[in-house]
């Protein structure tokens, strides 16, 4: 009779754990699913119908050899899809955020979780917790399209592709090729989880013994390895120079916030822990749970040689962010997941006491149901702003210059981007390029925004016929922005070249702007001429400490110009000489820099200040 | 080395006019529980801007109290002079460097120091002799223990609002459990009523209402916690938790070396006795009890995080002192850890002798300066607030002015550059009016209590007259009675359409008019001037906004967000110095500043 009881008593709570699994998995979709939907396109998402519209001139092979040369990667690829198909990121998004949970669970206890085994359950439950936990912008990360290409995908494939190496798992043989080429991409996606994919992958195959190695492991090795090495030669190269730049300290201090973001699951669990120590003294009998003790004893615990190695490799990751291209909250990714499956094993020590599984239990809960509910109320609100702004866009008629709301938001928190149309020749750009108009503009402005200084800059040409330009989908609207205008030309220029256009010069003319100081030099926006393309790339910096802000130009072409002037109020003065040029605004009127070879002069940029 | 910063400055303006003497220092408690910081820290304060030698010998030997009072009441000892005690009072030392946020500036700033710092070590020496009694069994009555314990305790109570609440809840536990135990003990009342007397008089000190022209009470707990709400509140979990995590990180590694250790051995993991359980628990809720304290305390972070941060850090000791027993663990954190004091010793070293170097030939350009001139300064080098050092205090306007006028003798301050983070001084003159009842003769009002000058913060307006009132008489003269003050602004380029005066203060002995007015930016960065609503002067009719040669004429918009008080918008043409006007129809008055 007992024994009957007691297996009626866990087929009941297998039936009740199953059910408490699928209702997790299905409402995790479900979720992440309606956020997706309701985030809206915002700052890099915008890169992918940028791309379609600079590459409309060709079709078929052609567009198929372009498209391949400028997403080969896996997060490059992902983010296009993602921004280019809206329903893909409300079907696929969360599948691959359910993964990335389930992978990393299953590389925390070598094993895939089971739905009808409560604790492997709420194991899962508890990894997607400490992703929201643990993360600065856990929002930005997984329904900002960019975002979630470029980490969440990459972040999800690698840990599946690492679970099979620490499973030795061995898949069918028509499995193997696609398995090898998913490894491949893991080690393309971003340098972080490309690297460091490569490396887990090298040290679980030399970890086992020839013997016992199924055949895929030393082919996918070889795949990530160079996906990763591929990765790393990818534009925009690591940025050593600026890493060394910042100094000891400056890196130590970026160092700390991943640090602190996982260090709240090291924390909870050494309270828990301490929790668990006490009420086994004072309520012993009320402190274990029986039945799930075969996974509870301490002797479950993993070696900690294995967590310092996984704390190490969690502080690695997150040191190797720093090299660029962009460090920011959401590229500290692959540390948190790391720092998670290092801790989770710990969580399945501490849950084995009864009072602190319910205090997990309720924290996984009340955690979703926090940030799933302030994220379907941003979310909402955001979409709303955003579509107000595309009907403005939409009333507006070709060619002129749409007017829309700021988002009531400009500033990027956990959920937000902030305000992504702030820079002018961004979204002059997006404007020509994507929605056919001249540019948008605000009303009312804000803290961040970059006004448009409204330059009259045109294109000329010789030797080009306008069937050619045609053909190459010169614009009928030039950017009044000259940074933006700088874009189109070198677009157009790389058109004309690729329709196999040659002996032609072109240029664009800035009007408006002629001192005297420039000896009737003609002031340029950038030109072509035989063979030569002088467009170089003009950077804006942060303001420094004297409210000063630096403009410096990149590229080869610098060492042409040999003077640089700033132009303000009609009249020009004489730049410092050095690395950069500084414009300090002290009025809203326009303000413009302009480099100078003997012949001609350059206008690198323009600003109409605001405070 | 430690320069002299901010606060430090209104106490060189004091020892500039007074002797150091225990009557000094009494007028000088008195007046600031009366009308100004009531907490002791502030009369340590005092003392330690004095004579150099009181900074130099009393400060160090505080830091290193410290030590000694958390090992104590960590381990219900002192510490002995063996290796394993000096391990762990290394390792004291790391923890707390690494789990309190800025330790430069709380070790070094000396108001920092004297309010925390040694306002905290003050409580744990109040708590130590309980812990080392009630641990040893040692119940001898030591009746000399029992004014010590009587002072301590008031000390303790005196010292900080956040961290009373806790320690009186902290004493009742002790002297509970004493008296359980039947080991309570004349001393150990005598410590409990202190600091029962103590904490009330800090809370309700008359100073607390004036301080900041009455901010506390217009930040009453209550409306401190709505305006915070939960998410603020956690958000100060968060923060806590993030400052603590290096040190509670070290400490988790000694416990994985220690439980690494002995799996090499293939033996049992020991359990730990309760008493360790309780001596690691304790401090941790203790120090929750004051994270949470800080749910109604306007000010958050930082320095509030001391006393909190060094209580976890009592309870990690005593995990380091359990990992500590295998020899790798030992061997590793001790390594750790003397890097890490190596690297916070010589950043200390380096930061202050850099700092201090540019503070002293700052003083030295300031004290050269000829009366009544505008000395130009340069800014520091380390402008910026790290965890080391506080950035430079000359940022501030007000400060720039009250340093000028009462350390230097020059008519003001100003920055030898403009810089992004220095606000610029307003550029106008304040004139200040007494009536008093009944009227004095003519050319006496100036020979009453002059003032060398009239501040152009209306904040510091009020400071000043208090002074004047409480120390030079200006408010009672052979019977005549000081009945008004008014502070008015004068040279403005405020263009007025109606010519109304531009007032900043008025006071009267039962009343006190201002506009009180902060720069805030909204959540799309728009500039605006919030006003606290209690503070719009009744008839309010019209509204401007004045600066970079232009008057404006503005609408107030509703601050929908906090509900503190209406919103001016800031129209900014130009860099520099933006002043919002609240106007009755008699009479406007300046409602806050905005710079850019």
């Amino acid at each position: 009779m007992h024994a009957d009881r007691v297996l009626a008593r866990r087929a009941v709570l297998e039936v009740t754990a199953r059910v408490l699994g699928v209702a997790f998995v299905g409402v995790f979709l479900v979720a992440h699913a309606l956020l997706a939907w309701l985030s809206p396109l915002v700052d890099a998402d915008w890169a992918a119908p940028m791309w379609d519209a600079r590459f409309t001139y060709v079709g078929g092979v052609r567009w198929f050899g372009r498209f391949v040369a400028d997403h080969w990667t896996f997060s490059d690829l992902a983010t296009y899809l993602l921004g280019r198909l809206p329903s893909l990121h409300v079907v696929a998004s969360p599948v691959a955020a359910l993964a990335l949970v389930l992978g990393m669970t299953t590389l925390a206890f070598g094993r895939v979780p089971r739905l009808r085994h409560g604790g492997e359950m709420l194991m899962v439950a508890l990894a997607s917790t400490f992703v929201w936990i643990a993360t600065t912008r856990p929002g930005v990360l997984y329904f900002h399209r960019s975002s979630t290409g470029t980490h969440v995908y990459a972040a999800a494939l690698a840990t599946w592709v690492l679970a099979a190496y620490r499973g030795a798992w061995r898949p069918s043989r028509a499995a193997v090729i696609p398995f090898v080429i998913a490894a491949f991409w893991a080690g393309t996606s971003t340098r972080q989880v490309g690297i460091g994919t490569a490396i887990a992958a090298i040290v679980l195959l030399r970890r086992r013994p020839p013997a016992e190695r199924p055949a895929w492991m030393r082919p996918a090795t070889i795949a990530v390895s160079l996906g990763a090495i591929a990765g790393c030669f990818d534009a925009p190269l690591l940025e050593l120079r600026r890493v060394l730049a910042r100094g000891f300290e400056q890196n130590l201090n970026f160092l700390i916030n991943p640090l602190s973001e996982t260090g709240k699951l090291v924390s909870l669990a050494a309270l828990l822990a301490l929790a668990k120590l006490t009420l086994e003294h004072v309520w012993p009998r009320f402190a274990a749970a029986p039945e799930t003790a075969p996974d509870g004893g301490a002797d479950t615990l993993p070696a900690p040689g294995v967590t310092f190695r996984l704390a190490l490799t969690a502080v690695g990751l997150a040191a190797l962010s720093l090299f660029g291209p962009r460090a920011t909250e959401v590229t500290q990714l692959p540390a948190t997941v790391v720092a998670i499956i290092a801790v989770l094993p710990y969580y399945r020590w501490l849950v084995a006491s009864r009072p602190l599984r319910a205090l997990c239990v309720a924290l996984a809960v009340a955690t979703h149901v926090v940030a799933w509910g302030v994220g379907f109320t941003t979310y909402r609100a955001l979409n709303a702003e955003f579509e107000a702004r595309l009907a403005a866009i939409a009333r507006t008629p070709a060619g002129q210059v749409a007017v829309v709301a700021p988002y009531a938001e400009s500033l990027p928190d956990a959920y937000r981007i902030g305000e992504d149309w702030g820079s002018a020749p961004f979204r002059q750009l997006l404007a020509i390029d994507v929605f056919g108009l001249h540019d948008i503009d605000f009303a009312p402005a804000f803290r961040t925004l970059d006004p448009n200084p409204h330059i009259d800059i045109r294109f000329e040409s010789t030797g080009v016929t306008s069937a050619q330009l045609a053909a190459a989908r010169a614009p009928t609207r030039w950017a009044t922005q000259p940074v933006a205008a700088r874009v189109q030309f070198k677009d157009l220029v790389d058109r004309l070249e690729d329709l196999g256009v040659t002996g032609f010069s072109a240029r664009l003319v800035v009007h408006g702007i002629a001192p005297a100081t420039f000896a009737g030099r003609p002031i340029l926006g950038a030109w072509y001429e035989q063979g030569h393309l002088i467009a170089p790339y003009v950077t804006r910096g942060n303001k420094d400490e004297a409210d000063r802000i630096p403009f410096s130009v990149k590229g080869e072409s610098k060492a042409l110009f040999t003077e640089a002037w700033i132009l303000e109020a009609g009249q020009a003065r004489r730049a410092e000489p050095g690395r950069y040029v500084y414009i300090k605004p002290i009025t809203t009127e326009t303000q413009a820099i302009v480099l100078c070879t003997t012949h001609r002069c350059l206008l690198a940029d323009a600003i109409s200040p605001r405070f | 080395m430690s320069p002299v910063l901010l606060d430090d400055w209104y106490q060189l303006t004091w020892h500039r006019h007074n002797e150091l003497t225990l009557a000094s220092v009494w007028e000088y408690a008195r007046y600031n529980y009366f009308h100004f910081n009531p907490r002791i820290g502030d009369v340590l304060l005092m003392l330690v801007n004095g004579p150099p030698v009181i900074h130099l010998i009393a400060t160090p030997l505080v830091q290193v109290a410290l030590l000694w009072v958390v090992f104590a009441v960590a381990f219900g000892r002192w510490p002995r002079p063996t290796t394993r005690d000096l391990q762990l009072l290394l390792f004291i030392q790391v923890a707390i460097w690494i789990a309190v946020p800025a330790p430069g500036v709380m070790y070094f700033y000396r108001p920092f120091t004297t309010n925390y710092l040694w306002a905290f070590t003050t409580t744990l020496a109040l708590f130590a002799p309980y812990r080392i009694a009630l641990t040893r069994g040692d119940d001898r009555a030591r009746p000399w223990l029992t004014p010590v314990m009587a002072v301590v305790g008031w000390l303790a109570g005196m010292s900080n609002e956040h961290t009373g609440p806790t320690a009186m809840v902290a004493m009742a536990i002790f002297v509970g459990y004493a008296w359980r135990k039947r080991r309570l003990r004349v001393w150990m009342i005598a410590g409990a009523v202190g600091l029962y007397l103590g904490y009330p008089m800090l809370f309700l000190a008359p100073g607390q209402t004036e301080r900041y022209a009455g901010v506390a009470t217009r930040n009453t707990p209550v409306v401190v916690l709505a305006e915070r709400g939960l998410r603020g509140s956690f958000d100060i979990i968060v923060a806590f938790v993030g400052e603590v995590q290096l040190a509670t990180n070290l400490a988790l590694v000694a416990f994985l070396a220690y439980l690494g250790a002995i799996r090499r051995r293939a033996e049992r993991i020991p359990t730990l006795p309760p008493r360790v359980l309780a001596a690691i628990a304790l401090p941790v809720v203790a120090a929750g009890s004051i994270v949470v304290t800080l749910f109604v305390s306007p000010a958050v972070g930082e320095r509030l995080f001391f006393a909190s941060g060094v209580l976890v850090v009592i309870g990690l000791v005593v995990v380091a002192d359990v990992a500590f027993a295998e020899r790798a663990a030992r061997r590793l954190v001790v390594g750790i850890c003397i890097v890490v004091f190596g690297y916070h010793a010589f950043r200390f070293v380096y930061v202050y002798a850099v700092g201090g170097r540019a503070n002293r030939e700052r003083m030295a350009i300031l004290a050269a300066a000829p009366d009544g001139t505008t000395p130009t300064v340069p800014p520091y080098k380390m402008w910026k607030r790290t965890r080391w050092w506080w950035g430079d205090d000359f940022r501030y306007s007000s400060l720039r002015e009250y340093v000028g006028n009462e350390v230097y003798d020059v008519d003001g301050i100003e920055m030898d550059r403009h810089t992004r983070w220095s606000e610029p001084s307003p550029g106008e003159r304040f004139v200040a009016t007494r009536v008093y009842e009944p009227p004095l003769p003519p050319g006496v009002e100036a020979t009453i209590a002059p003032l060398r000058y009239i501040p152009t913060y209306w904040e510091w307006d009020l400071v000043q007259l208090r002074r004047a009132i409480a120390f030079d008489g200006l408010g009672e003269w052979n019977g005549h009675e000081l009945v008004r003050y008014t502070v008015d602004v004068a040279g403005s380029t405020f263009v007025d359409p109606k010519r109304r005066p531009l007032r900043a203060l008025e006071w009267t002995p039962t009343s006190l008019g201002f506009v009180d007015g902060g720069r805030l930016d909204n959540d799309r960065g728009q500039p605006f001037i919030r006003v606290w609503d209690v503070s719009v002067p009744a008839g309010h009719i019209d509204t401007y906004v004045f600066g970079c040669g232009t008057t404006t004429a503005v609408e107030t918009v509703p601050d929908t967000k906090y509900q503190l008080g209406p919103m001016v918008p800031v129209p900014i043409t130009c860099r520099g110095m933006y002043q919002a006007v609240m106007c009755t129809p008699t009479v406007c008055w300046l409602a806050g500043r905005y710079w850019k």
